[in-house]
């Protein structure tokens, strides 16, 4: 048999990139079992098959329930402004950059830029001097549309099952939230942003806590003492494509439009390993490998003119990075019914491949301002006094995300948090339940991030001037910009979570 | 499930409540996590305020340390008021003297009742149709002009053609180099253009006293760019329409890569392209050369003469252009939309607007509008320019009904 498993599982986890799964569950950790924030380690439970599917052969057949809430609540501060604002001259779209390439030494400013002023007051719709095309721009004030602060509810659901006693073990786990199933949220994380939300995100959470997956696993103890494991995680891929008839520029109300989705099934592989050289001592790992959640727009306009452009925007949501993760567990006292086990485990993980909601890699944004990969640990304590277990752990995570001193303004902060919980199994006759509850905080140290100005893109170079004019565009001196993360930002705040479970062996 | 553990009520209660929690389902589930939410929700974001950077030019708000922030001839780049002009409420007007009657900033007209004698911020707007998706362009055509009247005749003595400026569906402008150089073609001063061109009979108009007013018009003139001076009519006294005359230059192909060069087609802005040169912006991004030639005529209606002692005089128009796309580049894929052009609707009707400046060069009215004496420096021109084009600036809305279905002539 292992001589079957072994190829298999490194089929899977060499597989190229269509791999796909769910943030949520790394961020809310297993629900059920006593794995707490060392699931890789400790705890075997239908959460394994997630985690470290080489437990599961070490945990009980049992199925399980679970109600969970995770909440975000970070803040962001945006430092104010000092001057650069865009002027409002920009509006009627009749000023000229210096451009060296261009025969005529200038070329029209991108229509990406717009007034400082429109983003603050919007403009009014109408067609006195100074008013926009009805029915007008939209206030986008600085921050109004953050994202932070939500709390979601999740339902888990998980069991395991021996096929062979002791020796070959069937997982699955399952986490899903119960408002609305994978909402995908694209924004980006620089100046462009300005022409949306004009907002910051946080960036590893807000939709990515809303990724469904469903993860089946085996695990298979191959010696007495050592187990593996692999488990595959299903999630939803999309793919999308529009194509338009373009009536009237002017007007999109006329739009003629196709629009074509394709939802499929995607598997992401999850390789684990568990070796005991002592009663006393589990060591164990596990390899998940990357994961994201592409979308892919195909976009064609045709006009009556007879042209057709068309255009391909790549999306990735829930990217998670390849990462390994190592623990043992110690069994440090054994009295009676008490025992107590002490758990480390720490994890790498390669963030510095990561690509953002936009398929940006960050690396692009400039010299030191790529992702680092990270090193992340816990320690805590596993308690067991008759039929009653409980943990304690506590972590440390560290952000992948450098000082954002130039474009980009990636929001993320290092972590500091805990966890404990506890259940109770209860024979009832012939039936026995155990009900838990679990929680954990998570606090996202303060972090201060300061613009570099030579850094930033001046949206309205100098030197520019009015097209139809000739003239110098008044205020177009110096720095000029919509980064709504301009000149600087903090950040801090909680992730915190809690499960109510309950569980009844199969 | 419950059923079976009914011989013990407290395990019951405990399993009943398990069942429960099931059997109520995602949407209850939610509304319980929403509840919880509200408790959780704690995280606030803010925005600091705004550092004082001091007043920042350019922003269109008047701030201490600024008289004025506004786009116009008045306000200097320092957002200072130009001497010879008021700017109450960040509107920048001329001074009431030469040749204007009122007090301080509120000018209240003219000193003559019908004579146009003296310099003349002039812009021309005109509608087209774009030739891809038929929405109406809006034009405006800029000049400087100087007339002397005598009886009820005057004449344009000096003139500078200020460029154009079109929204619609694209923006286009002329070039740099494009706007440099047609400062000076079709002179309407009785004099041939520096490029070799036919010294034409000075342009005149009429402005005489009637009843409610008084009654203008402006002669039709031809204009042609990008081409010969033979393509304009060999006798303009006759008024010919622009079909009778012979054809403009044209190509086979306007592609980038043509190297097409028809005969009679000219370089004036001398970018090695046949044609003159216009930007176009927008939703399509491009240059496009062309040859073209139109003509206006402007007369005030029988019943609707312009107010006498009117500082700004709206005259409407009769008018036709014809256009010849040369050459099209720096346009991506959207070449063929860049030179697909536009047409002259048979239903709208343009207009010249005229703003009185004063009627002496130097004086404190003209000195900030007329920078220095025409033709004699272009650069000096184009600041005039500039400032012409400020006092009455590109209007983009639609054409209202009132402009539809007048005849054009």
């Amino acid at each position: 048999m292992p001589r079957r498993v072994l190829p298999w599982a490194f089929a899977l986890l060499l597989s190229p990139s269509t791999v796909r799964a769910s943030p949520l569950i790394e961020t809310a950790g297993p629900i059920g079992g006593n794995g707490g924030l060392q699931p890789v380690a400790s705890g075997p439970s239908a959460a394994s098959s997630y985690f470290n599917p080489a437990l599961l052969v070490d945990a009980e057949d049992e199925v399980f329930l679970g109600f969970a809430l995770i909440s975000e609540q970070v803040g962001i501060t945006l430092d104010g402004r000092r001057g650069g604002d865009v002027p409002l001259f920009v509006a009627g779209r009749d000023v000229q950059v210096p451009d060296p390439s261009s025969p005529t030494g200038y070329s029209p400013l991108p229509n990406s830029v717009v007034p400082t002023q429109w983003l603050q007051q919007g403009c009014k719709g109408g067609s006195a001097p100074g008013d926009c095309p009805a029915p007008g721009f939209k206030a986008r004030p600085r921050q109004s549309a953050g994202t932070s602060g939500k709390t979601r509810s999740y339902l888990a659901f998980g069991l395991v099952k021996h096929l062979i006693k002791e020796r070959l073990a069937l997982g699955i786990y399952t986490m899903a939230p119960l408002e609305s199933l994978t909402t995908a949220q694209a924004f980006y994380v620089d100046e462009r942003e300005a022409l949306f939300s004009n907002s910051l995100h946080p960036e590893l959470y807000g939709d990515r806590l809303t990724a469904v997956s469903v993860i089946a696993a085996l695990s298979l103890r191959i010696l007495p003492n050592l187990s593996i494991g692999v488990g595959a995680s299903l999630n939803l891929s999309n793919s999308a494509a529009s194509a338009d008839y373009v009536q009237n520029a002017s007007d999109y109300s006329t739009l003629l439009l196709n629009n074509s989705v394709t939802t499929s099934i995607d598997v992401s592989p999850i390789g684990g390993i568990a070796y005991e050289p002592a009663e006393w001592l589990r060591l164990a790992g596990a390899v998940p490998a990357p994961e994201a959640f592409d979308i892919d727009t195909a976009v064609t306009a045709t006009v009556p003119g007879g042209t057709e452009s068309g255009t391909t925007q790549s999306s990735v949501f829930d990217w998670m990075p390849w990462s390994a993760s190592l623990g043992a567990e110690v069994r440090m006292l054994r009295h009676g019914p008490y025992t107590m086990s002490v758990v480390g485990s720490a994890a790498y993980s390669w963030w510095s491949a990561y690509r953002d909601r936009q398929g940006q890699r960050p690396s692009s944004y400039g010299p030191g301002l790529g992702w680092s990969d990270t090193l992340s640990g816990a320690l805590g304590t596993r308690h067991v006094y008759g039929n009653v277990r409980g943990f304690v752990d506590f972590r440390y995570v560290p952000s992948p995300v450098p000082e954002q001193t130039g474009r980009s303004n990636y929001v993320d902060n290092d972590r500091v948090g805990a966890a404990l919980g506890a259940d109770l199994a209860w024979q009832i006759g012939p039936v026995q339940v155990r009900p838990g509850v679990q929680m954990f905080v998570d606090r996202l140290l303060q972090r201060q991030n300061t613009k570099d100005d030579s850094k930033i893109v001046d949206e309205l170079p100098d030197g520019a001037i009015f097209g139809s004019t000739q003239m110098p565009v008044p205020g177009s001196k110096g720095l000029q910009t919509n980064n709504p993360g301009w000149p600087g930002f903090a950040s801090s705040g909680w992730v915190w979570g809690g499960a109510l479970t309950v569980s009844t062996p199969l | 499930m419950t059923r079976a553990v009914d011989a013990n009520p407290a395990v019951y209660l405990r399993l009943d409540s398990v069942y429960d929690l099931i059997k109520m389902g995602p949407s209850r589930l939610a509304a319980i996590g929403a509840v919880l939410a509200a408790l959780g929700a704690c995280a606030k974001d803010l925005v600091l305020p705004d550092l004082d950077a001091g007043a920042t030019c350019g922003d269109g708000i008047v701030q201490p340390g600024e008289q004025c922030d506004v786009q116009s001839a008045g306000c200097s780049a320092t957002c200072m008021v130009v001497p010879g002009w008021t700017c109450p409420n960040n509107v920048c007007t001329l001074l009431c003297t030469d040749g204007v009657t009122g007090d301080g900033g509120v000018c209240t007209g003219r000193d003559t009742a019908c004579d146009m004698t003296g310099y003349w911020a002039a812009r021309e707007t005109n509608y087209t149709a774009d030739n891809v998706i038929g929405q109406v362009q809006v034009s405006s055509a800029w000049a400087l002009y100087h007339f002397v009247q005598t009886a009820s005749d005057f004449q344009v003595v000096e003139h500078l053609e200020c460029g154009t400026h079109t929204t619609g569906s694209a923006t286009v402008d002329y070039t740099a180099a494009s706007l440099r150089v047609n400062l000076y073609l079709n002179r309407m001063d009785g004099v041939a253009d520096a490029d070799g061109g036919v010294a034409r009979p000075a342009r005149h108009g009429t402005s005489q006293a009637v009843s409610g007013g008084c009654a203008v018009t402006f002669d039709r003139w031809y204009r042609v760019r990008g081409a010969l001076d033979s393509y304009l009519p060999a006798d303009f006294s006759t008024d010919p329409t622009l079909a009778s005359l012979p054809p403009l230059p044209t190509v086979m192909s306007y592609e980038p890569t043509s190297t097409e060069w028809p005969a009679g087609a000219t370089d004036p802005d001398g970018d090695g392209i046949p044609g003159i040169a216009y930007q176009v912006d927008g939703l399509l991004s491009g240059i496009r050369n062309a040859a073209g030639r139109e003509w206006k005529d402007f007369a005030t209606h029988a019943d609707s003469p312009v107010p006498a002692y009117a500082l700004k005089l709206v005259v409407p128009d009769g008018y036709d252009d014809q256009e010849s796309v040369l050459r099209v580049t720096q346009c991506g894929s959207g070449c063929d939309l860049i030179a697909a052009g536009s047409h002259v609707p048979s239903d709208l009707r343009g207009s010249l607007t005229l703003l009185f400046i004063g009627k002496t060069l130097g004086s404190s009215r003209v000195a900030p509008v007329v920078i220095g004496v025409p033709r004699q420096n272009p650069d000096v021109d184009l600041m005039t320019c500039a400032n012409v084009r400020a006092l009455l600036p590109h209007d983009p809305s639609q054409p209202s009904p009132s402009d539809a279905g007048l005849s054009k002539d």
